[in-house]
């Protein structure tokens, strides 16, 4: 067995776990929303962000144990027919709440009409869900999530007014070997995941693929998932 | 049931073995409208539960430790009819594995829900799902009658009101299309969806067609390109182990097993195919380890398997064991007791006898079996009466299989690839020429009976007609051409001489019998219909 079976064992355990902490917080926090209060109190903002800490977690976890399937060649990779609007709802309700707790416009744009899209629900979710989170780590005032059909293929784009990626991340989208951004928290592994997750995803020879820029629509960063 | 609260009158079943999740999870569907939750723990308590009480909801973690786990629960309930086709199954799970996702659709539950679930997304999901299968209950409940034309009348005006569940009811009319032999609407409809993205379902379906038009160089083609652009499907391994199988590409076929079962290690029908495939190449350990891995995976699952059984047994046979063989066939018909898990058993222990050296007590059984397979009032399918039969030839049963054999050919007589199964039968045991006039004969005795009712007819001899393919019906129960036959001949008589109760339901009987053989044959739903016209009724297809 080499240490990253260990690493992928362990992420399971971990995520069970996880998983429980995520539904008592879940528990306490409906527990205080039925204590009404007016304003929201200590409790709430902090049981909130304990939450927030604790999807984050499992956001990882969920993207190392896929990283180390797809490359055991063992990832149930299943793309079926999504229906988009229903998926944007989905994705916003995840941040939704803390969102409103940190006082952000969540925006969503989607063009009339959108088809059924024909993708891995669980891993698009999973790489969209990340980055809202992120964004919502980041932003000022606003995110943004938009949805369209560009030359025949869906683009998902979060955009936040925030300050941005750093820079190592436009460049090639990975820490330097040093090490994780220990200011930023960033370790390029949503990154590594969206790109594997992108490119898992074919139609006719073209690949799917991630896009990453600065002063975006809302002036921060903006990231765009394109699925053929 | 309120629009406002879809949740509140439904009944819910959570089944859960993990009791800090399970009163988080009850929690939540309370608080997302639901009023009354039931609880389980383990899958015998669910199974209890479920056999009771008419649940709409089933949320259900895939792990349920020890016995059975949600997967096969689903399967236990909806065999046995414990949820109605409206029934929402939610399975729980910490991840998704190949194990999940690559049981065959009508198999899945509706919907996975990974952890952590969070109270919105569950509340999103359950309305969901309650509306999607509300909205394909028609179609489901048609299906499970095998109501065919009602249920692609149900597809249609769900497409054209432009329903959200297209997708899932093309799915459903594809299969509809398929199981009524309508290959070129199936086809164009699999065209369709793949010119808009490549679609695995469609794909495997498209080489099902090709298949049954009789082109398996493109099925083969399209299936191994499928398994390569979606080394997922496990569906396409499967159909292309079978084509492979059928193409007598025996080494191929098992290693494309071999790649399906390592990716999805724990299906029990996929170890099984292998084990059964490793023994076809002579391969018995191989065999015996896929069996019985198979049997233990399939330890608390209600869906009958006998191959894993049969198969052990045989290899204990051949291996000079026959007391351990005749305790897997003594485990076999403990475990499951259907008719034919008990008439397999029966001949393989045929095979056991032989291996012992019990000549008498061999063909003792072997008669039995012969005489059984062709009770007229519960006749064998063809399918497994001609299995008994290749068992009882290896075993040196020549006198009962060749009874078998010619039942099988008679019944079938237009069957090429059954009757060309049968002749393999013969020349395996080295009686390839004898074997070919027997069921030469056979055939000939189907075709000739019906020449002679058709020249009757012609030669406006009704009651000769009658006659003579009554007594064809007589000799061949189970023979589709020759009850069509009969059911025209009857129906004329009724159209030319009035109606008469008693042909009507000879009729009826007859008609109903091949429907039940071949239900893709058009003939059989175009006499039900002239049935319809003279007595009256509603025609059963509008």
């Amino acid at each position: 067995m080499n240490i990253s079976a260990f690493v992928a064992a362990a992420a399971h355990d971990m995520k069970n776990s996880v998983s429980v902490i995520a539904a008592y917080l879940e528990d306490a926090l409906a527990q205080l929303a039925q204590a009404e209060v007016a304003q929201p109190s200590q409790a709430v903002t902090s049981t909130s962000q304990a939450l927030y800490e604790t999807q984050r977690v499992n956001g990882n976890l969920v993207q190392l144990m896929a990283i180390f399937k797809l490359q055991e060649g063992m990832y149930p990779f299943q793309p079926t027919e999504v229906l988009l609007d229903e998926f944007a709802d989905e994705v916003l309700d995840r941040v939704r709440q803390l969102a409103r707790l940190k006082g952000l416009e969540l925006l969503c744009t989607a063009e009339d009409g959108l088809p059924g899209w024909f993708f891995d629900h669980d891993l698009v979710n999973s790489v969209v869900v990340q980055t809202l989170f992120n964004s919502v780590r980041y932003a000022r005032t606003k995110i943004q999530l938009s949805l369209r059909i560009r030359d025949g293929q869906l683009e998902i784009e979060v955009a936040d007014d925030g300050p941005g990626f750093p820079e190592f991340m436009l460049e090639q989208g990975f820490p330097s070997r040093q090490g994780i951004d220990v200011r930023t928290g960033s370790t390029g592994l949503g990154l590594f995941f969206a790109r594997m997750a992108a490119g898992l995803h074919q139609r006719g020879g073209t690949h799917g693929s991630t896009r990453l820029s600065n002063g975006g629509i809302l002036g921060g960063g903006a990231f765009v998932i394109v699925l053929p | 049931m309120s629009t406002i609260d879809p949740l509140r009158d439904r009944k819910f079943l959570l089944v859960e073995d993990f009791e800090a999740m399970r009163s988080v999870l009850k929690g939540l569907l309370l608080r997302c409208g639901a009023q009354r939750v039931d609880v389980a723990t383990d899958g015998r308590e669910a199974a209890s539960l479920l056999r009771k009480g008419a649940y709409d909801i089933v949320m259900c973690d895939y792990n349920l430790g020890t016995g059975k786990n949600g997967q096969q629960l689903l399967e236990e309930s909806r065999m046995n009819g414990w949820i109605g086709p409206a029934a929402v199954w939610l399975m729980v799970t910490a991840e998704k594995t190949n194990d999940m996702v690559s049981v065959a659709a009508e198999d899945a539950p509706d919907d996975y829900l990974l952890k952590p679930i969070t109270e919105s997304l569950l509340q999103a999901r359950l309305f969901k799902l309650v509306e999607r299968k509300k909205s394909l209950a028609g179609i489901a409940a048609a299906m499970k009658a095998r109501d065919w034309p009602a249920a692609l009348r149900l597809c249609d005006e769900q497409l054209a009101s432009g329903t959200r569940n297209a997708a899932e009811v093309l799915r459903l009319q594809s299969q509809l299309y398929q199981q009524t032999g309508d290959w070129a609407r199936a086809r164009s409809l699999f065209e369709t969806v793949l010119q808009r993205a490549p679609v695995p379902w469609a794909r495997l379906g498209l080489a099902q067609v090709h298949l049954h038009q009789n082109d398996p160089a493109r099925a083969r083609t399209l299936l191994v390109e499928t398994v390569r652009d979606h080394p997922q499907y496990l569906e396409a391994y499967d159909c292309l182990a079978s084509l492979l199988s059928a193409q007598g590409q025996h080494q191929q076929e098992f290693s494309v097993l071999e790649r399906a079962a390592t990716l999805s290690p724990n299906s029990a029908a996929r170890q099984s195919a292998l084990g059964t495939a490793a023994l076809r190449l002579g391969q018995a350990d191989a065999a015996a380890r896929a069996f019985t891995r198979s049997m233990k995976l399939a330890e608390h699952s209600a869906v009958e398997n006998v191959e894993p059984f049969l198969g052990l047994a045989r290899i204990h046979s051949e291996a000079g064991a026959p007391l351990e063989a005749q305790k897997v066939l003594a485990d076999l018909t403990r475990r499951h007791d259907s008719p034919k898990a008990q008439v397999l058993a029966k001949a393989e222990s045929v095979r056991a006898l032989h291996a012992a050296g019990d000549v008498a007590g061999a063909a003792r059984i072997a008669g039995e079996l012969a005489a059984l397979a062709q009770d007229d009032a519960h006749p064998l399918p063809s399918g497994i009466a001609m299995r008994i039969a290749e068992t009882l030839i290896e075993s040196q049963q020549v006198e009962g299989a060749t009874s078998l054999l010619q039942y099988v050919t008679r019944n079938n007589h237009d069957d090429e690839a059954l009757v060309k199964r049968a002749q393999q039968a013969f020349d395996k045991a080295g009686m390839g020429a004898a074997g070919s006039e027997v069921l030469s004969a056979a055939r000939r005795q189907a075709t000739d009976s019906m020449t002679e009712g058709v020249r009757l007819m012609a030669a406006g001899d009704l009651p000769g007609a009658l006659a003579s393919l009554r007594a064809a019906k007589a000799a061949m129960p189970q023979n589709p051409r020759v009850l069509l036959n009969f059911a025209a001949v009857v129906l004329t008589c009724i159209e030319k001489q009035g109606r008469s109760p008693a042909l009507e339901s000879e009729a009826r009987a007859a008609i109903a019998a091949a429907r039940a053989r071949r239900p893709e044959d058009a003939r059989g739903a175009e006499l039900l219909g002239r049935l319809a016209k003279v007595t009256g009724e509603a025609s059963p297809t509008t």
